[in-house]
């Protein structure tokens, strides 16, 4: 079980849009966060994970997206979360009742 | 004669780790009851010590179980999910939501203790997985420091600054919300971590 991520930037690159394929776990999750962190500079308004192709996050995963919302916040600029599959949606929405984690503030953010 | 209720009060009386001890304490008691009469037999004692403690699978009872044991590191993870998914192939109750469940709890409870149990990646930690009619059982063994995920979610999992320790405890969250019941049991040096998922009915 492995993550591959294509990244491309979009409208002069203020959208950085991150492709996320395959099972983003215990063992992915520390390289996406190695390659997030690198990537959010000023000037990015909104990351865009898309999840079409995810097969499984794990709370190693949610750590690397929340930790990833924040930081853009804090920068000005927000999160959303693609296509995300039912099996994926399951998980955010058990997490959701955290009050901690209110990264997101409404489902239009969730997807696109 | 000195009889069993003579020898079951002395056992009791003496209480002892030490089996040699314990097997010595029934002989004097023997001895005195005799005062100097001679043995007209001889005397045999077997002294059996069980140091195991029962696994808490007996206590949930499944009928059949099947045992594995992974070295104490992340990059096993995917060893653990694919022989869970083929124990539940193998029993046929491999229904997407419960693979996809067990796998999220399986890796929460198993990272959980790679990183808090303070055990070495040459260590293991042994896993159980158990079925009966109406529920899967799955059972984690390791011999790291005392540690109750039950009990104390983990402030901190990721980094050391607080934003990242405000969702340290995600993992168990999870575990909670995905399981019908959870088991922990300190005993013979080991943690054990049970957890109880209903099958559809």
């Amino acid at each position: 079980m492995s993550l591959s991520t294509t990244f491309a930037e979009e409208q002069g690159g203020e959208v950085l849009r991150v492709s996320l394929v395959g099972s983003l776990d215990g063992t992915t999750a520390p390289q996406l966060d190695t390659d997030l962190t690198a990537r959010i500079r000023s000037g990015i308004r909104l990351l865009v994970l898309d999840m079409k192709r995810l097969d499984y996050i794990s709370s190693a995963g949610l750590r690397v997206v929340f930790k990833a919302a924040k930081a853009l916040r804090a920068a000005g600029g927000s999160v959303a979360l693609a296509n995300r599959q039912p099996h994926i949606v399951k998980v955010f929405e058990i997490v959701k009742a955290l009050p901690d984690l209110q990264f997101f503030t409404n489902d239009q953010e969730m997807d696109e | 004669m000195f009889g069993h209720d003579r020898l079951a009060e002395t056992l009791a009386a003496h209480v002892a780790n030490d089996v040699r001890a314990y097997g010595e304490s029934v002989l004097d008691a023997v001895k005195s009851f005799a005062a100097g009469a001679s043995q007209s037999d001889d005397i045999t004692i077997v002294l059996l010590k069980w140091d195991g403690a029962p696994s808490m699978l007996a206590e949930t009872q499944p009928s059949s179980t099947s045992a594995r044991r992974f070295p104490a590191r992340v990059g096993e993870l995917n060893s653990l999910f694919q022989w869970i998914e083929q124990w539940l192939r193998e029993h046929t109750i491999a229904s997407p939501e419960l693979v996809s469940d067990l796998r999220l709890v399986a890796e929460e409870v198993f990272l959980n203790i790679v990183s808090y149990s303070g055990l070495s990646e040459q260590d293991c930690v042994q896993v159980v997985l158990g079925r009966d009619a109406s529920r899967v059982v799955l059972e984690f063994v390791d011999r790291g420091r005392p540690w109750n995920p039950l009990e104390q979610a983990p402030e901190v999992t990721l980094g050391q600054s607080t934003d990242d320790a405000t969702i340290g405890g995600l993992g168990v969250f999870l575990v909670h919300y995905l399981t019908d019941d959870r088991l922990y049991r300190r005993d013979d040096g080991a943690n054990r971590f049970c957890v109880l998922k209903n099958l559809p009915t």
